[in-house]
C-alpha cells in the first residue's frame, strides 16, 4: 500500500485553512496549523512532502517560514506553495526569491489549487 | 535765516570736524575705524568660506583680509607716531605707498571675486585677457612700489601726498575700481541673475572711487595744495565700508531665510512620506482583507457546486453557479480598485519582458470567443509580432478594451485586434462595429468612473464602475505609451495604443512627493 503525500497547510484564516483541507483531503494526508509558529513545529514533526503557505500570518509570515524551510536540511525535499493575496506584484518575485516551488493567487478555484500542488509533486 | 547763530555753528562746527579728519588725529581715527570695519567683513566672509569652500568668497575673504592687515598696519604707525614718537617719515614717506599698493591689489581680489560667476559665463579668452589687464596692472604696481622703496632713500624728504606717486597709485585704483564697475554695469542683467546684491556692490565700489578721483582732481588743478578738496574725500571711505557691511548681512540674512525655507520643505516632505506609507498599508489591509472572505466564500461555493460536501440538484447547481459568478464580479470590482488605488499613487512596478504579442492576443481573445458565439472577433496581429511590455498588465488591457466593445456591440458584431511594430514601437488596436461613443464625451472616457451612458448601461446589465478605462490608461502611461480613440455613433470604436520599445528604467516605481 502506498502512502499518501503528506502536506502541511499553514494558514490562519480558518475557513480557508478548512476549505483547503477539503480540497486536498482525498488525495493527501493534511495537517493544519494556524500561524507561523505553529506552522513550523508542524512542519518539523510532521516532514511533509508539501507545505501551502499564506503569506500574511501572524507570528511569523510566509516568506520569513518559507526561507526557514529552505534553511534546514531535513526539509530540503519539501515542495513549497504560497498563497498570495496579489497585492503587490512583486510578492511573487519575493516568494520565489525565498525559495517557494511555486504560488497561487487568492481567490482561486479549488482545481486551480489541486492542480498546483500536483505540478510540484511530479517535478 | 542763512545769518542765523545756530547755522553758522552747524558749518563752523562741520569745519573744524572736516579740519580734524585732515589732520593726523583724523587720519588715525579714519584709518582704525576702515581697519574694525575691514575685519568685520572679513570675519564674516571667512567663515563663510570655511562653512562652503566657495572660490568666490575666498577672494572676497582674502581680500577683506589684506585690507584690514593694511590699515592695521597703518594704524599702529599712526598710533607710534603721535603717541610714541615715532619719526614722521614713517606715515607721510613709507606707509602710505605700501598701503596703496596693497589697497589696489585688495581690490583687484575684491573685483575679481564679484565678477568671477560672471566671467564664467562670458567667452574663455574675453576672461583671460580681463584677468591678464587686470593683472599687468597690479603687478606693475608692485613693481612700481618695489622701484620707489628703493629709490626714496637718494630722494629729499617729501611728502608721499604731495607727491606725483601719490597721484599714480591713485589713478591705478581708479582704473581697477573704474574697469570692475563698468564691467558689472555692462553686463548688469547677469549680474543681478548671478549676485542678486550685484548693484549694492557697484555702489560700494564707485563711493571707494570718489576719494582717489578726488585726489586726481586736486593734483591736476590745484597742484595738490587744496586742503579741501582732500578733506571733502574723507567720509567716501566710510560710506563704502558701510555699504561692504550691508552687503555681507544682505548675503547672511538671505542665507537665513533659505534656511528657514528649507525647515519648512523638509518638515512638509515627511509628513507627505508619512501619509504615502499610510496610503500604501491601506491598499495592502484593503486588498488582504477584502480578497479573504471573498476566497472563503468562493472555495465555499465551488465546492458544494462540484458535489464534493454531497450531492446537489439541478435547481441548487444553478443557483450556486449564480454565486460563483457574483463573488467573481465582486473580485474584479475589488480588483480594479486596488489597481486604480495603485496607478493613482503611482505605485504600480511593471514587469516588462519581451513577449509574442500575437500569441497573447490570441490566449486573450479565446476567452470571449467562448462566451460570444455569435461575434466575429479576430486577431489580425501578425504571429511574429514580439514586443517588450508587462504581458500581464498589457492583458488587463486587452481584456478591458475587448470587453468594454463586447458590451457595446450587438451579438452579431465584430471585434478586431490588430498591431504592428515601428522602429521605436508596437502599435495595437481594438476596433470593434458597436454603438460608437458621442464625440462629447470622447476627453471624459479615461476619468474614472465615468461612465458614457450610465442609465443605459444599467438598463442592459451592463455593470462595474467605470474603472476600467481609467486603468487602461494608467497602465498605457506606466509604459510610457499613448492611447487614442476613435470613434463614430452606430459605426464603431477604435481604441489605438502606443508602446515605446527602447528599455527605459521603468521598474521602478515612480515616487510622488
Amino acid at each position: 500500500m502506498t502512502t499518501r503525500p503528506k502536506l502541511v497547510i499553514v494558514e490562519d484564516e480558518k475557513p480557508i485553512a478548512k476549505a483547503e483541507e477539503l480540497i486536498l483531503g482525498d488525495h493527501y494526508d493534511v495537517h493544519l496549523a494556524h500561524d507561523g509558529e505553529q506552522g513550523w513545529s508542524k512542519i518539523v514533526e510532521v516532514r511533509p512532502d508539501v507545505v501551502v503557505l499564506d503569506v500574511m500570518m501572524p507570528k511569523m509570515n510566509g516568506f520569513e517560514l518559507c526561507k526557514r524551510i529552505r534553511e534546514d536540511d531535513r526539509l530540503a525535499t519539501t515542495k513549497i506553495v504560497m498563497v498570495t493575496a496579489k497585492n503587490q506584484d512583486k510578492d511573487e518575485a519575493k516568494g520565489m526569491d525565498f525559495g517557494a516551488d511555486d504560488y497561487i493567487m487568492k481567490p482561486f478555484e479549488p482545481v486551480e489549487l489541486l492542480h498546483v500542488v500536483r505540478q510540484v509533486l511530479n517535478e | 535765516m542763512l545769518g542765523s547763530p545756530i547755522l553758522l555753528d552747524i558749518v563752523t562746527t562741520f569745519h573744524q570736524f572736516n579740519k580734524f579728519l585732515g589732520s593726523d588725529g583724523g587720519s588715525l581715527l579714519k584709518v582704525g575705524f576702515e581697519f574694525l570695519l575691514f575685519m568685520l567683513i572679513a570675519y564674516m566672509t571667512t567663515s563663510q568660506y570655511l562653512k562652503n569652500k566657495n572660490r568666490q568668497i575666498k577672494y572676497l575673504s582674502i581680500s577683506f583680509l589684506t585690507l584690514s592687515l593694511v590699515k592695521g598696519i597703518t594704524t599702529v604707525f599712526y598710533v607710534g607716531t603721535i603717541f610714541g614718537g615715532l619719526p614722521r617719515v614713517w606715515i607721510d614717506v613709507i606707509i602710505p605707498p605700501i598701503e596703496s599698493t596693497f589697497e589696489v591689489i585688495a581690490l583687484f581680489l575684491l573685483g575679481v571675486a564679484l565678477t568671477y560667476q560672471l566671467l564664467r559665463i562670458k567667452v574663455k579668452n574675453l576672461r583671460e585677457r580681463f584677468y591678464a589687464a587686470c593683472g599687468t596692472i597690479t603687478l606693475g604696481s608692485c613693481l612700481f612700489l618695489t622701484y620707489w622703496i628703493f629709490t626714496f632713500k637718494s630722494r629729499p624728504y617729501e611728502l608721499f601726498f604731495h607727491s606725483p606717486q601719490h597721484i599714480i597709485f591713485e589713478t591705478v585704483k581708479l582704473i581697477v575700481i573704474g574697469t570692475f564697475v563698468g564691467f558689472i554695469l555692462n553686463n548688469r542683467e547677469k549680474a543681478i541673475k548671478v549676485e542678486k546684491y550685484a548693484m549694492v556692490i557697484v555702489h560700494a565700489l564707485a563711493i571707494y572711487a570718489i576719494p582717489p578721483m578726488l585726489h586726481i582732481i586736486n593734483f591736476l588743478f590745484f597742484d595738490g595744495t587744496s586742503i579741501r578738496i582732500r578733506v571733502l574725500a574723507n567720509p567716501f571711505p566710510f560710506l563704502a565700508v558701510f555699504l561692504f557691511i550691508r552687503y555681507s548681512y544682505l548675503k547672511m540674512a538671505d542665507k537665513a531665510s533659505l534656511m528657514d525655507k528649507l525647515d519648512l520643505t523638509e518638515k512638509k516632505y515627511k509628513k507627505i512620506k508619512q501619509v504615502n506609507r499610510l496610503k500604501d498599508e491601506f491598499v495592502s489591509i484593503a486588498s488582504h482583507e477584502l480578497k479573504t472572505p471573498l476566497t472563503s466564500i468562493n472555495l465555499y461555493t465551488s465546492l458544494l457546486a462540484d458535489g464534493t460536501l454531497g450531492q446537489v440538484n439541478d435547481k441548487q447547481k444553478d443557483a450556486l453557479l449564480t454565486l460563483k459568478g457574483e463573488t467573481k464580479r465582486l473580485t474584479n470590482l475589488v480588483n480594479d480598485l486596488l489597481d486604480l488605488s495603485r496607478i493613482q499613487n503611482r505605485k504600480l512596478i511593471l514587469k516588462k519582458e519581451a513577449i509574442n504579442f500575437h500569441h497573447m492576443v490570441e490566449e486573450t481573445l479565446d476567452g470571449f470567443r467562448a462566451q460570444n458565439p455569435q461575434m466575429t472577433i479576430s486577431n489580425k496581429v501578425p504571429k511574429e509580432l514580439q514586443g517588450l511590455m508587462d504581458q500581464e498588465r498589457i492583458r488587463q488591457v486587452l481584456i478591458n478594451l475587448v470587453s468594454n466593445s463586447a458590451k457595446f456591440t450587438p451579438d452579431d458584431g465584430v471585434i478586431e485586434v490588430s498591431g504592428r511594430k515601428t522602429a521605436r514601437s508596437v502599435i495595437f488596436s481594438v476596433k470593434d462595429n458597436g454603438k460608437g461613443i458621442p464625440k462629447g464625451k470622447l476627453n471624459y472616457l479615461f476619468q474614472k468612473f465615468y461612465q458614457v451612458d450610465p442609465h443605459l448601461a444599467r438598463e442592459e446589465g451592463i455593470s462595474g464602475l467605470g474603472l476600467g478605462l481609467s486603468i487602461v490608461k494608467g497602465i498605457v502611461d506606466a509604459h510610457q505609451g499613448e492611447i487614442t480613440v476613435d470613434s463614430t455613433i452606430d459605426k464603431g470604436t477604435k481604441f489605438t495604443i502606443k508602446l515605446p520599445q527602447e528599455r527605459k528604467d521603468n521598474s521602478t516605481p515612480l515616487r510622488s512627493l
